[in-house]
């Protein structure tokens, strides 16, 4: 029936079942790439060894092909943020990730920006949603892969090409999933999470992909504290700013945000914490706002001020604060079941402890091994500098980005692909029933007035629905539905004919089914027949099909019940399929996939 | 690995570029952040409410919505009628079509034709007419989506042509008796061209004159002209007026066209700069169009509802600050205000009942979801007393 409020739940079994059947072929994948990267580790070793002993040597190198330790800022930002993407990866395994993501996350964090936000941010929104298994295991995949990568490539060119893919995955992740970070919205506010969690991942990845010698001085590390204090001392000016709601207690916006958090899923003594948190907010919410506003301002400053013994002070003060607002105010960030990352103040605390440590603890001058190489007078060979250490990070690492490929594979050819996934259908509507026995056979009048017959089809494979032709939800739908099938059919189309017969006792002339098929388009498909009759020859096509037409009074539609058939070129039923689109648009060209499958199985049987 | 020396202090040069990245980061931020409110100029007439009562010998008619009415897919117009001399109203909303956007109607003795409006996902308008006061209806087929006014659609078996309508707020349709076929009448580029001084803007409303052909009714952007055109010996020539006084620059808009009798009665709405005001305005075959003393209507006082009943006696419901408030006028007459209306009311129609005497002959609707209350004057026609209560049946949910 129409209207009859179905829609696809976050946990809908099909779907999940199929989300996490895919995750584990994937990782069937993976395990066959570590697999191939142990045996190249083997072949290597193995070369390794026959050229060594061809030298005269039996005992591989020890000491590490390049003898300076990585600056400590940069490991402490590859381990962290490394972490922090196996951690979102994990995070990505959550059940209600497939459908859940895009009315859950997507398209609230976009709702209070511009159109033209909301127009990009649903253009991703809609590839997600007509493709969310394949989207959600290619995010778990291109996560967890990023995540490895970063951990595992310390060095080189490996290891800053990890920085700029977290760089490149960051600002998708920031733009489609979060809005921008909710820049271009009202209310924007550090303690909720602004300016986007990610975006401390995309500057993390920055500072990992510059080369080396950037760290080599205090240069770096004094410009991360520098923009940092900027940032903060206008994140300040924004809170304190009049007219934002911050400054009120009782229905102000941060007493709603932490109220709304509490609502979260989540365990029972943190969301008390936050129910304390709110009514404390209620109470003495100048207060509140004047402390986080002198504390961001302060921070700032002393960021600004670029002298060591502030700075730290500052950077602890900030830790206090972040650690406070990522419990009070942030809920953690990572409940609810739809949580995709610890939000905000992690990655941020982590950058800003980055830059601090760039500013104050400087590696050791570069030039050494060249120095040792010139002395010698000669380039060694790989196989005397490449220890088992490097060898099985280098490997890791390649295994790492075929990880990420993994996710990136199916992720492309979905965005590719306008035609949603079948799968969204029959989550939604069941799977088709097969059948086997002959049609009800039919005489009705087209539209251009011309009598047609199931018999007189014979030898075509027909798909058969009932549409309203003023029906203002379903039906359109629906008609679209079989347009887009019609159109991929390609050389198959003239063995196929797509029939609708009238499904309204009142609105059923002639007149009627030509303005709809005129709204809808339709007018220049060839096999393409919109029937209609009198109210008896419509009722036995009704009854014999297992149609239900109800008139209902006062102004509403006629419902009617949403199926199709497919029907063979021997005039027999062959399956029967539910064609509800549902409330909303979720599964809109997901039955023109269903119906395209069915249509060329029974074309081929 | 070792700790490195601090870096030198920041020289002045550098501290005037951090200063800079801090002034110009704080704009950046207030830029994206602070939103100013963009002031509402000027005001333009209000579009018509689709809420509308009118009258026939045979009794009265009534268009209003009913449901959650702040949500478009649950909300459901409902077409009222009440025969002559009954106190009973009685829901005859014609079946088979979703109406969620609203529905208009032409009435002709005890015939009614009914459009509905296009919405969601229907794009032209399904059309049904009853001859027996609603009871009985069968579908006929109009080629275009019909105009948001509550007088797009006009309808009289006797006259020819028998309907018209306003399909798409640019054309006028017209056709015969059994609306087997359809012709473009006129267009708002053609009645443009006839009266250059009127700026038609958009056509509002149609009519069938006593004894004579369609009445088109169009809104027009300046100059005070009232855009009322009629089919002369097979020319459109302006048949309205112009407005004079303070309402001589105004933008009009023709939100009511119905003729009752030999009367053709028009409510008007003028607004020139921020100041609105209400216009009634009959003409009788052969004699000028008589015209009333305005009704100012305030900024933020929008137009509820509107009736015209027998002999061109015109009322409005309007919203003020202090609740609804009733005017009606008969032909001839000035604005009067009628007590104040019962809190919530939707809509008025010409009660169908002998009116008392010297009393306006008008009832008023409230509805509240699926309840619908009916209020009449009471004798000294001193407050409003219910007459009827009544629950209509709707499915809710049934249009998303």
């Amino acid at each position: 029936m129409p209207g009859m409020g179905r829609s696809l739940q976050t946990g809908n079994s099909l779907i999940v079942s199929s989300f996490h059947s895919a995750l584990l072929h994937q990782f069937l994948i993976v395990l066959l790439v570590v697999v191939l990267c142990g045996v190249a580790f083997n072949v290597v070793r193995t070369v390794q060894y026959r050229r060594l002993c061809e030298n005269g040597s039996s005992a591989f190198p020890t000491k590490p092909s390049d003898s300076l330790p990585e600056p400590t800022a940069r490991r402490l930002l590859r381990i962290g943020f490394g972490c922090l993407w196996l951690f979102d990866g994990l995070l990505q395994v959550q059940s209600s990730m497939p459908l859940g993501l895009p009315s859950g996350v997507i398209q609230p964090s976009a709702a209070s920006s511009p159109a033209w936000v909301q127009h990009l941010v649903n253009s991703g929104a809609t590839i997600w949603s007509n493709h969310p298994v394949q989207a959600a295991t290619a995010t778990v995949w291109i996560q967890l892969g990023l995540g490895v990568w970063l951990l595992v490539a310390p060095r080189g060119r490996w290891s800053r090409l990890g920085g700029a893919a977290t760089v490149a995955w960051g600002l998708l992740v920031w733009v489609f999933g979060e809005s921008f970070g909710g820049i271009f919205g009202p209310g924007l506010t550090w303690l909720f999470g602004a300016p986007g969690a990610v975006l401390f991942y995309c500057a993390a990845g920055i500072l990992i992909a510059l080369p080396e010698r950037a760290f080599s001085t205090a240069r770096l590390g004094r410009t991360v504290i520098g923009l940092s204090g900027v940032f903060l001392i206008g994140m300040a000016v924004l809170q304190a700013w009049p007219g934002r709601g911050y400054w009120q207690g009782r229905g102000g916006t941060l007493t709603g945000m932490v109220r709304t958090m509490a609502q979260t899923s989540q365990p029972s003594f943190l969301s008390s914490w936050l129910s304390s948190f709110a009514s404390f907010i209620t109470a003495h919410g100048w207060a509140v706002n004047l402390f986080a506003v002198l504390c961001l301002a302060t921070v700032g400053g002393l960021f600004l001020s670029g002298r060591r013994r502030l700075v730290l002070g500052g950077l602890i003060a900030l830790l206090v604060l972040c650690i406070a607002d990522w419990v009070l105010v942030e809920d953690l960030g990572f409940f609810g079941g739809l949580g995709t990352d610890p939000n905000s103040m992690l990655p941020m605390a982590l950058l800003f402890v980055g830059g601090y440590v760039a500013m104050v603890r400087l590696p050791a001058p570069v030039g050494e091994r060249a120095e040792v190489e010139a002395a010698t007078g000669r380039v060694r060979p790989w196989w005397e500098g490449v220890t088992v250490s490097y060898l099985s990070r280098s490997l890791a690492a390649v295994a790492a980005v075929a990880v990420v490929l993994i996710g990136s594979a199916p992720m492309a050819m979905a965005a590719v692909n306008s035609n949603a996934d079948p799968i969204l259908s029959e989550a939604l509507d069941g799977t088709p029933n097969n059948l086997d026995s002959p049609a009800p056979p039919f005489t009705l009048t087209d539209q251009q007035g011309r009598t047609v017959s199931l018999a007189s089809l014979r030898g075509h494979v027909v798909a058969l629905t009932f549409l309203d032709p003023v029906c203002i939800s379903d039906c359109p739908l629906i008609a679209q539905e079989f347009r887009s099938t019609d159109q991929q059919l390609t050389s198959q189309e003239g063995r196929v004919d797509f029939i609708a017969i009238v499904a309204n006792p009142i609105y059923r002339s002639v007149s009627y089914t030509k303005a709809f098929d005129r709204q809808e388009g339709l007018t220049g498909l060839h096999n393409w027949y919109f029937l209609t009759g009198s109210l008896s020859q419509l009722q036995r096509a009704w009854n014999s099909y297992g149609i239900l037409v109800q008139t209902i009074a006062n102004g509403a539609m006629i419902a009617h019940s949403d199926l199709s058939f497919v029907i063979d070129a021997q005039g027999r039923e062959r399956d029967a399929l539910i064609d509800d689109p549902g409330p909303t648009q979720s599964t809109a060209s997901s039955f023109s996939s269903l119906l395209l499958s069915r249509i060329n199985q029974v074309l081929g049987s | 690995m070792r700790v490195a020396a601090l870096a030198a202090p920041a020289s002045g040069a550098e501290r005037s570029f951090r200063c800079g990245i801090v002034m110009a980061a704080v704009a950046l931020v207030l830029g994206l952040s602070v939103s100013t409110p963009v002031p509402a100029f000027g005001a333009t007439p209000d579009p018509a409410p689709l809420e509308s009562g009118s009258a026939t010998p045979a009794g009265s008619w009534l268009v209003l919505p009913m449901g959650q009415r702040s949500d478009e897919s649950n909300t459901f117009w409902q077409l009222l009628h009440a025969p002559a001399g009954s106190a009973h109203w009685s829901v005859v909303t014609p079946p088979g079509a979703a109406d969620n956007a609203g529905i208009v109607a032409g009435t002709s003795g005890n015939s009614v034709l009914v459009g509905v409006l296009p919405n969601g996902l229907l794009r032209f308008s399904p059309v049904s007419l009853s001859s027996d006061g609603g009871g009985r209806w069968g579908p006929v087929f109009l080629p275009g989506a019909l105009a948001a006014e509550p007088d797009a659609l006009a309808y009289d078996a006797a006259a020819s042509p028998s309907t018209v309508a306003v399909a798409g707020r640019m054309r006028v349709l017209s056709s015969g008796v059994g609306m087997s076929s359809w012709k473009t009448l006129v267009t708002a580029a053609r009645l443009s061209r006839v009266a250059p001084r009127c700026g038609v803007t958009k056509l509002n409303a149609v009519a069938l004159q006593p004894g004579g052909g369609p009445l088109v009714a169009a809104a027009c952007a300046h100059g005070g002209v009232v855009g009322l055109f009629a089919d002369v010996a097979g020319a459109w020539k302006p048949s309205g007026l112009v407005l004079g006084g303070s309402l001589g620059g105004s933008s009009t808009s023709v939100i009511r066209l119905e003729t009752e009798g030999s009367t053709v009665a028009a409510l008007v709405s003028a607004s020139h700069g921020s100041r609105g005001s209400l216009i009634a305005i009959w003409h009788t075959a052969g004699e000028p169009w008589k015209e009333s003393t305005p009704l100012s209507v305030g900024a933020g006082q929008p137009v509820l509802a509107t009736a015209v009943g027998p002999n061109g006696t015109l009322a409005v419901l309007l919203a003020t600050s202090r609740g609804e408030a009733l005017d009606d006028i008969a032909p001839a007459g000035s604005w009067s205000q009628l007590p104040p209306p019962p809190r919530g009311a939707v809509a008025l129609a010409p009660a169908a009942t002998p009116a008392a005497l010297g009393a306006p002959a008008f009832d008023v609707f409230t509805v509240s979801g699926a309840d619908l209350g009916v209020f009449a004057l009471t004798p000294s026609a001193a407050s409003w007393t219910k007459v009827q209560s009544t629950r209509v049946p709707l499915a809710y949910g049934s249009s998303s």
